[in-house]
């Protein structure tokens, strides 16, 4: 089988399973062995789920010949981060002490894309407790530092670190990555692939690992804006089992989408902080995007962010981990700094979370009024590209490691994609991203597919 | 009235850290060596700090939080 299947988009490889030129069995069979040596290199893996895949391959296979078609990602292998929930194989949350969870249900997501007919080949690495107990440096998961696919002495990014580095790879067609903080967009930008952190509630939480209740979202990895559209139509709608989820339906219907004439914010800040090559990429990509787009300059209503999701982490994370903070089980981290990490959470005074949900609301509401004019507020997705292993995360970016708008769009739930826009030092992707207000994940798909019909930086690959 | 509440004084933010750290090694006796306790000090702190920064924001007493419960019919 040739190699391009591993870098072939979705609609791709659907339109070759039809055709005959491959089958679900066929996939499934190419993408364990893509995930089980390119993967594994990348400490990508934690559990290769052979027998699952092949057993749903072979329920794929039979569906199409018969022609029951379920849809765009009938037959289309993927791989799940590993705190989403799914009968027969271990969850481990990325954490040692975690290595033998089981759990005896499927995550609401798990359960929809098996619907859809996807193959679950593999649960795949992230940073331990995907990141809520502060780690600092990228060796903190149960199986090693996440590895760059682009520079294996670079990070991939986290804390979806397995999620980034397998799609960038071409270990799994598109994977399910999980964001509170950063965690989406960061390793999709380190990796040079698109990731999708939905609307709050758009997706279903049941079945994930609680890191923070009212921050914690689900969404694709994967090597096209419309790759991630495709994918968020199957993961999308309201769950019982989730009481956060958004009672209002979600369909992918880009044929409905404008493809030109949009408004675009562009924000600026920190820009001239940023490495040489990010702040270039920006502004070659502002270029191309000004032949399709009225480009406004933006400022961030001026609200502590960072400070207000800390607290509102810090506090929530330490609830529910508590079981672990107790007994102890935090002594067994990968991180020395994660095995602290979430104590100091536990002396968060009630007032001072409420005063950051307190703080949440006026800034929802400001950065409502600012991206209501817009189709999309477009900036860097990161400061840097991705670190090397051996540096410290702060060392390396120093003050702009976190930028205010990754902040504010999580504090806010608000819908961001990161699509490749070039390269900057030792080789590494630098990343874009699109913004908009809560509800508009169709617009900033929209915003994404635009530019990538006119650039061909997701089309490059390790 | 919005009430915006004066950021902390430097001495003020290592007294609380002080107090939390204590309250931490009072209910987990034992568990942090000298390099976990540094390692606390500096969580701690990054919350105190963040804290009084949320405190320099205006609120008033008809700001509520976000919504973290709604009343709603149950199914048993």
């Amino acid at each position: 089988m040739s190699d391009d299947l591993a870098f072939a988009s979705i609609r791709e490889l659907g339109r070759r399973l039809r055709a005959g030129e491959t089958s679900p069995i066929a996939l499934a069979e190419y993408f364990l062995d893509r995930l089980d040596t390119v993967g594994r290199s990348l400490n990508a893996v934690v559990t290769l789920a052979r027998e699952h895949a092949l057993r749903e391959a072979r329920l794929a296979e039979e569906e199409l010949r018969a022609g029951y078609d379920r849809g765009p990602l009938h037959g289309i292998p993927y791989g799940a981060k590993d705190l989403l929930a799914t009968v027969g194989l271990p969850t481990t949350w990325g954490a040692a002490p975690l290595r033998e969870q089981e759990f005896p249900y499927d995550a609401t997501v798990i359960t929809r894309l098996r619907s859809a007919g996807a193959v679950l080949v593999g649960k795949l690495a992230m940073v331990e407790l995907a990141g809520g107990m502060g780690y600092q440096q990228p060796n903190a998961s149960l199986t090693g530092p996440g590895l760059n696919p682009w520079n294996p002495e670079a990070w991939s990014g986290g804390s979806s670190s397995g999620s980034g580095s397998a799609v960038g790879a071409g270990a799994v067609p598109f994977a399910i990555g999980s964001e509170t903080w950063g965690s989406i967009l960061t390793p999709a930008s380190y990796c040079g692939v698109c990731g999708l952190r939905p609307t709050y509630g758009r997706v279903s939480r049941h079945g994930a690992m609680a890191l923070s209740w009212t921050l914690d979202k689900l969404g694709p990895l994967a090597r096209s804006a419309d790759d991630c559209g495709l994918v968020l139509s199957t993961l999308a709608g309201a769950d019982p089992s989730d009481p956060t989820t958004l009672p209002v339906a979600w369909a992918y219907r880009p044929e409905q989408d404008r493809s030109s004439s949009f408004r675009l914010g562009v924000l600026r800040d920190g820009l001239d902080q940023m490495q040489p090559a990010v702040s270039a990429n920006f502004e070659a990509a502002l270029d191309t995007l000004a032949t399709s787009a009225s480009l406004e300059d933006v400022t961030l209503p001026d609200f502590p962010y960072g400070e207000a999701t800390s607290i509102i982490l810090g506090a929530e994370a330490a609830a529910a981990m508590a079981d672990l903070i107790e007994g102890g089980a935090l002594a067994a981290l990968t991180a020395p700094e994660d095995r602290v990490g979430g104590y100091a959470g536990t002396e968060i005074p009630a007032v001072d979370y409420l005063r950051a949900m307190r703080v949440r609301r006026l800034a929802g509401r400001a950065l409502d009024s600012l991206l209501a004019r817009y189709d999309a507020v477009v900036c860097p997705t990161t400061a840097v590209v991705a670190s090397p292993l051996t540096r410290r995360f702060d060392d390396y970016a120093g003050k702009v490691r976190r930028l205010a708008i990754g902040s504010a769009g999580n504090l806010a739930g608000l819908p961001a994609i990161s699509v490749p826009n070039g390269f900057g030092e030792r080789g590494l992707p630098t990343g874009l991203q699109f913004v908009g207000r809560a509800g508009s994940e169709a617009a900033i798909l929209a915003v994404a597919r635009c530019y990538q019909s006119r650039t061909g930086w997701h089309q490059r690959h390790p | 009235m919005a009430t915006a509440i004066p950021g902390d004084a430097s001495g003020r933010t290592d007294q609380l850290v002080q107090v939390r750290l204590a309250a931490l090694q009072a209910r987990y006796p034992g568990r942090f060596d000298a390099d976990g306790l540094e390692r606390l000090r500096q969580q701690l702190r990054r919350s105190v700090e963040a804290a009084a920064a949320l405190r320099r924001v205006a609120l008033s007493n008809a700001d509520e939080p976000e919504p973290i419960f709604h009343a709603q019919p149950r199914e048993e």
